[in-house]
């Protein structure tokens, strides 16, 4: 199912919540509402939902407009952040009330939570309480609850918070498949940057009520559209370079750590002058004997697989990730001089 | 987590322990002992006979006032926190006004309008019948008990998440189904302890059956009658056990279905629990009945404070201050008297009671179950058979023991001294210190207290310092709890009473029966007032010291204020048990 949102606005008393957000979605795809605590999101997935009466704006669900529709009808499901499972039912009661409330046959009813019990993999489940389930089956029996409607949008209100890191891991897999082999239009709401881009077709982060960059994971990460995305997806190293200039080739030319460096522009056409930031990612720094730049090192942490090398050259820090390979193990100290060059391409301008 | 009990704390729970069993388990164990072991079967068997017959009465009662009650706390809790209407939180005032009295009181309002000279039914009808009886008391107890029923049902419809409304909303159900599946069954836990107290507290409650129940005594009441009239305490112990026990069943009851589920998430406080969308109709017939209930207290205070000033209701209706200068002048004592015993029960009783809840929350101890049980009795025991219970076990030398080590010493009556009167009430409302202790350590870091430890704090200096601080919301809570109960007692120390201790209600209920109905309402009405102000000034107390914090450290404090609003505010919306006569 298609969503449409136009212009939506949303107020908490005199505090704007949602900020004249706009944004679609096609069928079968996932979206993510990444952002910080406060930003927007949940209000935003709310609102879609229903559970918020819409402040100003609208909502088109297949080209409908269901803004003023009550929550009921609105053939959306949600996974809530505390799943919101009723506590006085077992876990079939859960799964079959939204079932149960359109009218559907017992036995049909029967046959679809076995269904979609076998599919979250809690096959004999049925007649469990909810107070006897991990955090990790609940959140598949709100999974199912959601998914045996077979709602035109699923929409995840931080589902995995309450979880530990692994099974956050596995069940995010977990909804991704189901997801996609439902074809369900949906959103996920998360402030986990991780799980935002292994999980989402497109992402939109938002930052005080406002939609600050809409595209693939891909895109955000290495294109973000201003400094707060860079910072907010991963580390990023953000430099200011005092001027940058274009050149005749439609070049950005600019200078840092002693060299100049020019990259490929498409969008500034004209000879000029600009305002901007440079950013590049730890990992497109290379530390190696005949690097170009050189620097002193400030920290050095170890991460396992790779590891952080924080770099001070010519009164400016940059971070380098170094990548542990077995064989190829190097430990940094505070002090050392050592040289490093960043791959050309991986510098991306953010304009002011 | 649980800490090694060091030695001077082990004296003092066992102290503790004993003093429970003394005071709770021996009164109790003695009434039910003695009320068997009165001889002859013949005499068993007939006081056995008459109990069966008043225990029907009090069940003919109790049975539709629960349902009533409830129904009506149910309704009002709905209508004055999840509908949003127009003078709204003045509703949400005047519904708790019955609390600051004694329930019988309501009956100086009906002797007013009902009685032989009232003014509907002689004034008005003319009829020369009273309409005292069998629904007199029903329709007074309603109207006392619905408030109560609306105080648990209210906080369990604060503390509502609204996600699990939120989900089945999603999930494509009416509102109407959403209410009935999923609020409804949410809040069984509240509605039946609700429904459990409005059970105990009317199969309790003999004042109202006494001055407007003519010849439809309960078996409350006729334990009243038999005692203070008959001297009769081996036929009176017998019908205690009969009104003990439906009393525990009740207990029991609710017991099994509040402590099967829990089902408070500990989410975040729903911040809109009002239905966006109701119709109009809904609306109107749920405001409509909780104003009819809100009409109705307003009748019952406005009578009583109009007979307070009226110079002989029924006969002569001139404004008088006559009432209150004799009030002022030579009837003053029993106030100061219940001010006295409620300000004296509620420090020692709140103390206690978090001191215990706080020692079996974070100490290896032994009995801790059964020291919970113990203590917890007293809210499933009726006032008036409690009262007979220490009555029975303290007329005896030696706190009673005696009884058993110099069967031939003279008894002494009750101590002879005013102290057994506040024993009983420290014992019954112990309760209450323990369950609002209890819920706030929930939210203290147990680590705390090894913090202090840890830094060289002894036990005694980390109590004093660190853990009481914390534990203060309790305490005040419980304090507003404990005064008003203790200001509104009357079953419990009505046998126990002297002369010279006599106390506000007791002065009331004795009134009330007498044919002075105008001085009834003008000591029920300062008794009200004075609750009131007294309620008020803790009140001030309480947050004046949160605000001098507040000022002193801006932000560190500010979460304790809350807590303390938070918990008094439970005071009058949010705590479970309430005893009334």
């Amino acid at each position: 199912m298609k969503i449409e949102l136009r212009d939506i606005t949303q107020k908490y008393g005199d505090k704007i919540a949602v900020n004249n957000v706009s944004f679609s979605i096609d069928d079968g795809e996932l979206v993510a509402l990444l952002g910080p605590s406060g930003c927007g999101k949940t209000t935003l997935l709310r609102t879609i939902a229903g559970m918020i009466p819409l402040f100003k704006g609208a909502i088109y669900l297949n080209g409908v407009n269901i803004s003023v529709w009550p929550a009921q009808r609105r053939n959306t499901a949600m996974v809530f952040q505390n799943y919101a499972l009723f506590p006085h039912m077992t876990v079939e009661e859960n799964i079959a009330y939204g079932l149960r409330v359109k009218k559907i046959k017992k036995n049909v009813q029967r046959q679809k939570v076995e269904e979609i019990l076998s599919k979250v993999r809690l096959e004999g489940y049925n007649k469990r309480k909810i107070y006897e389930l991990s955090g990790g089956e609940q959140q598949r029996v709100a999974l199912a609850r959601a998914l045996v409607i077979e709602p035109g949008v699923l929409l995840f209100d931080e589902p995995l918070s309450n979880l530990d890191e692994k099974l956050r891991v596995s069940m995010r897999r977990e909804i991704r498949k189901i997801q996609q082999e439902y074809g369900i239009t949906s959103i996920y709401v998360t402030h986990d940057q991780e799980e935002a881009m292994s999980i989402a077709d497109r992402i939109v982060i938002m930052k005080d009520g406002l939609l600050q960059q809409m595209g693939s994971p891909r895109e955000i990460y290495f294109h973000p559209a201003n400094t707060f995305v860079a910072d907010f997806m991963g580390v990023a190293n953000i430099i200011e370079p005092g001027e940058i200039r274009i050149n005749r080739d439609h070049q950005l030319v600019f200078k840092i750590f002693g060299n100049t460096y020019a990259i490929p522009s498409n969008n500034y056409q004209e000879k000029g002058n600009l305002k901007g930031k440079i950013m590049f990612r730890p990992e497109d720094v290379e530390l190696k004997e005949n690097g170009e730049c050189r620097g002193v090192v400030r920290w050095y942490e170890n991460l396992g697989a790779t590891g952080r090398v924080a770099i001070d050259c010519q009164g400016i820090s940059l971070i380098a990730e170094i990548f542990n390979r077995y064989g190829n193990i190097r430990e940094y100290c505070f002090g050392e001089e050592v040289r490093f060059t960043i791959i050309p391409d991986a510098f991306h301008l953010l304009a002011e | 987590m649980s800490l090694q009990a060091s030695k001077p704390v082990i004296v003092l729970y066992i102290l503790i322990l004993i003093s429970v069993v003394y005071f709770v388990l021996v009164p109790v164990v003695s009434v039910v002992y003695y009320g068997i072991s009165s001889g002859e079967p013949g005499v068993v068997f007939q006081g056995t006979g008459r109990a069966l017959l008043y225990l029907k009465n009090s069940l003919q009662v109790s049975m539709p006032v629960t349902l009533i009650a409830t129904a009506f706390g149910l309704l009002a809790a709905l209508t004055l926190w999840r509908v949003k209407f127009w003078g709204r939180s003045l509703m949400r005032l005047m519904v708790l006004f019955p609390l600051i009295n004694p329930p019988f009181v309501g009956s100086i309002a009906f002797i007013m309008l009902f009685g032989k000279r009232g003014l509907i039914s002689h004034n008005l009808l003319g009829l020369t019948v009273s309409p005292f009886g069998y629904y007199g008391i029903v329709v007074m107890q309603c109207i006392g008990l619905s408030t109560l029923a609306y105080l648990i049902i209210s906080s369990a419809i604060q503390e509502i998440n609204i996600d699990y409304e939120e989900a089945a909303r999603n999930l494509g159900a009416s509102e109407g189904r959403i209410f009935f599946s999923v609020t409804l069954p949410l809040m069984i836990p509240e509605i039946t302890v609700a429904a459990m107290l409005v059970f105990l507290s009317s199969m309790s409650d003999f004042g109202t059956p006494l001055i407007i129940g003519g010849n439809y005594q309960t078996l409350a009441s006729d334990l009243y009658l038999q005692i203070t009239g008959l001297y009769n305490m081996r036929t009176a112990s017998l019908s205690g056990i009969f009104l003990l026990i439906p009393c525990l069943i009740a207990f029991f009851i609710q017991k099994y279905f509040s402590g099967r589920q829990a089902y408070y998430s500990q989410s975040v406080a729903s911040e809109n629990i009002e239905y966006t969308s109701i119709p109009a109709a809904v609306k109107g017939i749920l405001i409509s009945l909780t104003g009819l209930f809100i009409f109705f207290v307003i009748i019952k205070y406005g009578f009583i404070a109009l007979g307070a000033f009226t110079e002989h209701w029924g006969y002569d209706f001139s404004l008088t201050l006559r009432h209150f200068y004799k009030l002022l002048g030579r009837e003053f004592a029993p106030f100061i008297n219940s001010v006295k015993l409620a300000l004296g029960v509620a420090v020692v009783s709140s103390l206690l009671g978090v001191v215990i809840a706080y020692l079996l929350k974070t100490r290896k101890l032994f009995c801790v179950r059964q020291l919970d049980f113990l203590a917890t009795v007293p809210a499933a025991v009726p006032g008036i058979l409690f009262g007979i219970g220490y009555l029975v076990t303290f007329k005896y030398p030696l706190f009673g023991v005696g009884r058993f080590i110099f069967p031939e010493m003279s008894p002494v009556i009750l101590l002879g001294t005013g102290i057994i009167i506040y024993i009983i009430c420290v014992f019954r409302y112990l309760y209450v210190g323990l369950k609002t202790g209890y819920a706030l350590l929930e939210h203290l870091d147990p680590n705390l207290e090894p913090a202090a430890n840890n830094l060289g704090a002894g036990d005694l200096k980390t109590f004093v310092h660190i853990i009481f601080p914390q534990l203060k919301p309790a305490f005040a809570a419980a304090f507003l709890r404990n005064f008003t109960s203790t200001m509104t007692t009357l079953g419990a120390i009505i046998f126990l009473l002297l002369p010279r201790n006599k106390v506000a209600t007791q002065q009331i209920l004795q009134v009330a029966g007498s044919s002075e109905i105008g001085f009834a309402a003008t000591l029920a009405l300062m008794l009200s007032l004075l609750s009131l102000l007294l309620l008020i000034v803790f009140q001030i107390i309480v947050n004046y010291q949160g605000l001098i914090g507040w000022f002193k450290s801006k932000w560190g404090r500010v979460r304790r204020v809350r807590n303390v609003k938070m918990l008094t505010g439970s005071n009058f919306s949010g705590e479970k048990n309430r005893e009334t006569t």
